[in-house]
């Protein structure tokens, strides 16, 4: 066992009348890292019928275990609702320093059933109320939200960063249809995978989803029709418009950080090159003209830069740099490794993520965007398409499990990995939303 | 005459000299007894004499040459008493002749008688003179004689005086050893003396130091002692010192290792945190450990790694007593400082 450093500095009996009293000091360089634990009672329910299905507590526990930095109780000694029902000393014994209470009420309103949800999030030691806060007039079908938008909270209280356990998730899914035949389709669902939502659903291949900085629309890639084509649909109303079918390859779009425009791959020069399309004027900017193929883009935060993929240098796919306004030679930004491809930024800028391919496989990678350093994140065999969450916590990537693609999340540090229960086969291209876009 | 003169040469002085006074004697005996000689004889027989004054001047002469030789220088002692004999034989001749003459005159009466006389008396005081002369011979050879035992006493005395001096030198010598002896013995007892007192001295002067060093070794090592006993003492006070210091450190060190080792047991270091992160916190704690309150004094600036920190301490109260009270302090600062 490792003796603890420490500096002890003795100012004894300096009897210096009037002078603040001399303290032991005591410096602790050991600590067990851990997940902080944290309780969360079951909300009680007060109505005239059953409680909801959904356990609010259950939620708001799984979301902040998700994000490997709570470890939530499970076997509570109690389920206060009420501060005054709280036994503190039970969660200190326990070494429970942080406990979420809260209540969900029935309301009828002109017939129509709703809730009211409040919590609040007290630290047993000292006693305090972290956070707390009510929510009224909450519909059945948004109490899941609600729920993790309670995480965000808690999260937010105990972690000083913002959650983003209140986002959603985009991703296709290939199941087998009738007839043996493959179904695609385009699915959101919250960002623990419940709720989810078919948007489109095609025997034609549907690929690459991106969301728009609102999170009210997704732009993706659907081969109906027999040719790639670009469409943008609005997830509220289900509409949707092509924006994109050019001759040859349309792929890959990626909305600016302002919303109007896309950066997306076309062929229709000849090779595969990235473009910015400019979603009212319909404007086309060619950013690359290399004889290779240029794909993949993705926008810097800032909206200066774009981020693609090309096998411009010897057949390799390697990850460049390239302003979103054009007119200068790409910059290569990856050396290492064979095979470097599908970039995303983080929402703050400072680095991507990527999929890194060595002779051990392709695995999610990070790079400082100044220091260009590669940090590979996981250890699959067939680690891709990562994207951020927007509070840039933990990445989303599809991986293969057992042969069957599924969705997995890692913690931007590495730390932490957790396989998202989506239980349907053949997930693909994750993209995760900016935020609630109802928020 | 000469014959005789040169017998008389021939002959001794000593024994010449003995002959002239016996034939002196004789004659002086012959007038003495003469019958009826009176001193009309002895004028007679000057007389006599002075009948012959012919021979009598030859005496004379010879008389003179005596004389002149005594004058002369008395050396010439046989001239002289062959002058004398030859006087004495002329003496003789002339008193055979006067006898011859006497008794031819001694019908001359009176006349005779007064030259007889006359001539007694020039013998009388040639007798005389001759005795003088005897007398002056005999008392010049006596003084000669006398003069020469008197050399030889002189001599003698010389010598004796010499060898007196020498005595006296040897005495002097034999008195100036002896002086220098007794001088040098009387240095040697002086300086024997000296050196008695001197050696007394030393002796006294060596006592004293001897003493006065053993004061001082006594002194010093009674110095020492004291040094020693106040060193051990100053030791001993500071091994308890040492001691007390130690056994307060050890139980401070047994303290803060239980505080600390309670709070890292209850620090749940949050995961998802940057490294290098560090927060201090003053806690206050009552007498039984119990923490009264926790104050960030340093955020780590992460909301997560603050709260941990304050949970730690809080969590780990009441906070373990130190065995020594001495050590325990109400105040206490953490500072959390994780070393990944």
């Amino acid at each position: 066992m490792r003796k603890p450093l420490r500096w002890l500095c003795f100012v004894l009996l300096a009897g210096a009348a009037g002078g603040a009293h001399p303290a032991l000091r005591i410096e602790i360089t050991q600590g067990l890292e851990s997940a902080t634990p944290i309780a969360v009672a079951r909300f009680a329910w007060s109505g005239q019928g059953p409680a909801p299905p959904e356990s609010i507590a259950a939620i708001i526990a799984d979301d902040l275990a998700r994000s490997g930095r709570f470890a939530p109780f499970r076997d509570l000694p109690q389920h206060p609702s009420r501060k005054e029902d709280v036994r503190w000393s039970d969660w200190r014994r326990l070494q429970i320093g942080s406990l979420v209470i809260g209540s969900i009420a029935e309301t009828v309103r002109d017939g129509v059933r709703e809730y009211r949800l409040e919590f609040r999030l007290f630290d047993t030691f000292t006693l305090g109320q972290l956070a707390g806060r009510r929510y009224q007039r909450v519909r059945p079908d948004q109490l899941r939200r609600v729920a993790h938008q309670i995480s965000d909270d808690v999260y937010y209280a105990l972690t000083g960063e913002a959650g983003a356990f209140a986002t959603r998730i985009a991703y296709v899914t290939e199941t087998a249809g009738a007839e043996g035949r493959i179904v695609y389709a385009l699915n959101v669902a919250d960002s623990d995978g419940a709720n989810p939502v078919d948007l489109r659903t095609s025997p034609e291949p549907i690929m690459s989803p991106a969301w728009s900085p609102d999170g009210r629309r997704l732009a993706y890639v659907s081969f109906e029709g027999g040719r790639s084509r670009i469409f943008v649909q609005a997830l509220a109303t289900g509409e949707r418009r092509e924006v994109a079918n050019f001759a040859g390859i349309n792929g890959a779009p990626a909305f600016s950080p302002d919303g109007r425009r896309l950066a997306l791959t076309l062929s229709r020069d000849g090779s595969p090159d990235v473009y910015v399309l400019g979603l009212e004027s319909a404007e086309l900017t060619r950013l690359t003209s290399s004889p290779g193929i240029d794909t993949e883009p993705a926008w810097s935060p800032d909206g200066r830069s774009i981020v693609f993929t090309s096998d411009r240098s010897g057949g390799r796919p390697q990850l460049y740099l390239v302003s979103s306004s054009g007119g200068h030679e790409p910059e290569r930004l990856t050396f290492a490794g064979q095979y470097n491809a599908r970039a995303a930024f983080s929402p703050d800028g400072s680095r991507i993520a990527f999929v890194h391919g060595t002779d051990g496989g392709y695995r999610i990678a990070v790079m400082g965007i100044e220091a260009r350093e590669i940090e590979v994140l996981t250890t699959g065999e067939l680690d891709e398409s990562p994207t951020f969450a927007p509070n840039g916590r933990m990445i989303l990537y599809a991986t293969t499990e057992r042969g069957q693609a599924a969705l997995a999340a890692v913690s931007s540090d590495g730390r932490f990995r957790q396989r998202l229960s989506i239980d349907e086969a053949g997930v693909r291209d994750p993209a995760w939303s900016p935020s609630w876009p109802e928020r | 005459m000469r014959a005789l003169r040169d017998f008389l040469n021939r002959t001794s002085s000593y024994a010449l000299a003995i002959a002239v006074h016996v034939a002196v004697a004789g004659v002086l005996t012959v007038s003495v007894r003469w019958p009826g000689m009176d001193h009309r004889s002895a004028h007679q027989a000057a007389n006599a004499i002075r009948a012959t004054v012919v021979d009598e001047e030859r005496v004379q002469r010879e008389l003179r040459v005596i004389r002149d030789r005594e004058t002369e220088k008395r050396r010439e002692e046989e001239e002289r008493v062959e002058a004398a004999r030859r006087q004495r034989e002329h003496e003789e001749s002339r008193l055979e002749e006067a006898r011859r003459l006497r008794r031819t005159e001694e019908d001359q009466g009176r006349r005779e008688a007064e030259r007889l006389r006359q001539e007694r008396e020039a013998l009388e005081k040639e007798r005389n003179r001759i005795e003088s002369e005897h007398q002056r011979l005999l008392t010049l050879v006596e003084e000669t004689e006398q003069a020469r035992l008197e050399e030889e006493r002189r001599r003698d005395e010389a010598m004796n005086a010499r060898l007196e001096e020498e005595r006296r030198r040897d005495e002097a010598m034999n008195a100036r050893l002896e002086e220098e002896r007794r001088r040098d013995e009387a240095e040697e007892k002086r300086r024997q003396e000296a050196e008695r007192v001197r050696r007394e001295e030393e002796l006294r002067m060596a006592r004293r130091q001897a003493e006065e060093a053993r004061r001082a070794e006594e002194e010093r090592q009674r110095q020492v002692e004291e040094r020693a006993r106040r060193e051990l003492m100053a030791r001993e006070e500071q091994r308890l010192e040492q001691e007390r210091k130690a056994i307060f450190a050890k139980a401070l060190e047994e303290y803060i290792s239980a505080i600390e080792s309670s709070v890292v047991r209850n620090w749940r270091r949050p995961t998802g945190v940057p490294d290098g992160l560090k927060c201090t916190v003053n806690v206050v704690q009552a007498n039984d450990g119990e923490v009264l309150k926790v104050e960030i004094t340093q955020s780590s600036g992460n909301v997560a790694f603050d709260r941990s920190v304050e949970q730690a301490v809080l969590a780990a109260s009441p906070l373990p007593l130190p065995r020594q009270q001495a050590v325990f302090d109400r105040e206490i600062v953490f500072l959390f400082n994780p070393r990944s």
